[in-house]
């Protein structure tokens, strides 16, 4: 009995270890520090660190498109902040609007000027958005997501400082959100 | 029973005495948990309200100096002889409006700044209380709500560190 403990658990152990984790639910695991949750007033933000195995684990690509997507994202880092109301089951941006024109002003905020109210510290740099989409959802989720992305300075492949995240709503007059996405989580 | 051994109890308890009474007078002390705080303080130190307060100030500034260059440009003007009145009525117009539009912005820059800074700090007081056992957190603003307090209900500072440290890490 004892000895066939002593062979399957280390054969269990072994197994257990060889398993190649879920980049996309590890990321999204909030326990793991890559996904931060951010409550003000009755807005909800979530902002999610994705980094490049996320990324190319989200897309479904076969081995040698991931290759050459993981090669492409290299020296950048990329976020989705997505906001909701809490209670409200519609899109936020349909949230408290005296009209048309309101909906329309925000709609063009988060298109056109958001990118204006964030920037990353990434060590002692500060980095302006290098490229964003606001992925509008149209009214059929209770969210909305902005996807963004920073490149990291000089020759820096892979980010190996905390990366602090820090962006200012200016249409729900939320004040500053800002995170850490500590360099101990990537 | 010896007198040496007698004499030992009687320290004994005396030491088990003295510690009861430490206890209970330092359980007396933290069952107040009352704390006052300086609003006004906690306000301008709160780094939100800083950062806020510096990004409006390049919009301010702005507008400023444009209503500072269109009074040089009317006292200059007003001062050339046989200048057109018509032209410095316009110019007084358009100064007039700069000003005013100066005024406007900043008034709603305070306005819009004091709102979101309260609408951060309230639940971030709420859970300092709840966190540190407070049944009570007095906020002094220097409008006569608390007329003294020394530094032992003063909890300030560590109010000031709890709101930056939540602030900095967003959560």
């Amino acid at each position: 009995m004892n000895k066939a403990i002593k062979l399957i658990l280390p054969l269990c152990l072994l197994a257990a270890c060889s398993q190649k984790r879920d980049p996309v639910k590890y990321a999204e695991d909030k326990s793991n520090g890559l996904r931060k949750e951010i409550s003000v007033g009755n807005m909800h933000y979530t902002i999610q660190y994705k980094p490049a195995d996320y990324i190319v684990a989200s897309e479904h690509l076969d081995s040698g498109n991931a290759a050459e997507r993981l090669s492409q994202l290299k020296g950048m880092v990329w976020f989705n902040i997505s906001f909701q109301v809490e209670g409200f089951g519609q899109s936020p941006l349909r949230y408290q609007i005296s009209g048309l024109d309101e909906y329309t002003a925000r709609q063009d905020y988060y298109l056109n000027k958001a990118p204006n109210d964030m920037y990353l510290l990434y060590g002692r740099d500060s980095l302006t958005v290098n490229s964003y989409w606001f992925e509008n959802n149209q009214n059929l989720t209770p969210y909305e997501t902005m996807v963004v992305g920073f490149k990291l300075p000089g020759a820096v492949e892979v980010p190996k400082e905390d990366l602090r995240l820090s962006y200012y709503d200016r249409v729900f007059k939320n004040g500053i959100i800002k995170t850490v996405i500590k360099k101990e989580d990537f | 029973m010896t007198r040496t051994d007698l004499k030992q109890i009687l320290i004994t308890i005396a030491i088990c005495g003295i510690t009861v009474a430490f206890i209970l007078i330092n359980n007396q002390r933290i069952n107040k948990k009352i704390a006052v705080v300086d609003a006004i303080k906690l306000f301008n130190s709160f780094k939100m309200k800083q950062e806020l307060e510096s990004q409006s100030g390049g919009l301010l500034s702005a507008l400023g100096r444009q209503a500072d260059s269109l009074k040089s440009d009317l006292a200059a003007k007003s001062k050339v002889k046989d200048f057109p009145k018509a032209e410095l009525e316009k110019l007084y117009v358009q100064f007039r409006s700069a000003q005013e539009q100066l005024e406007q912005t900043y008034q709603q820059t305070n306005q819009g700044i004091n709102e979101e800074v309260w609408k951060r700090l309230n639940p971030m007081i709420d859970e300092y209380g709840k966190e540190n056992g407070f049944r009570l957190i007095i906020g002094a603003n220097g409008m006569g709500s608390v007329l003294y307090n020394d530094d032992y209900y003063d909890r300030t500072k560590e109010v000031i560190d709890f709101v930056n440290k939540k602030y900095e890490q967003g959560n």
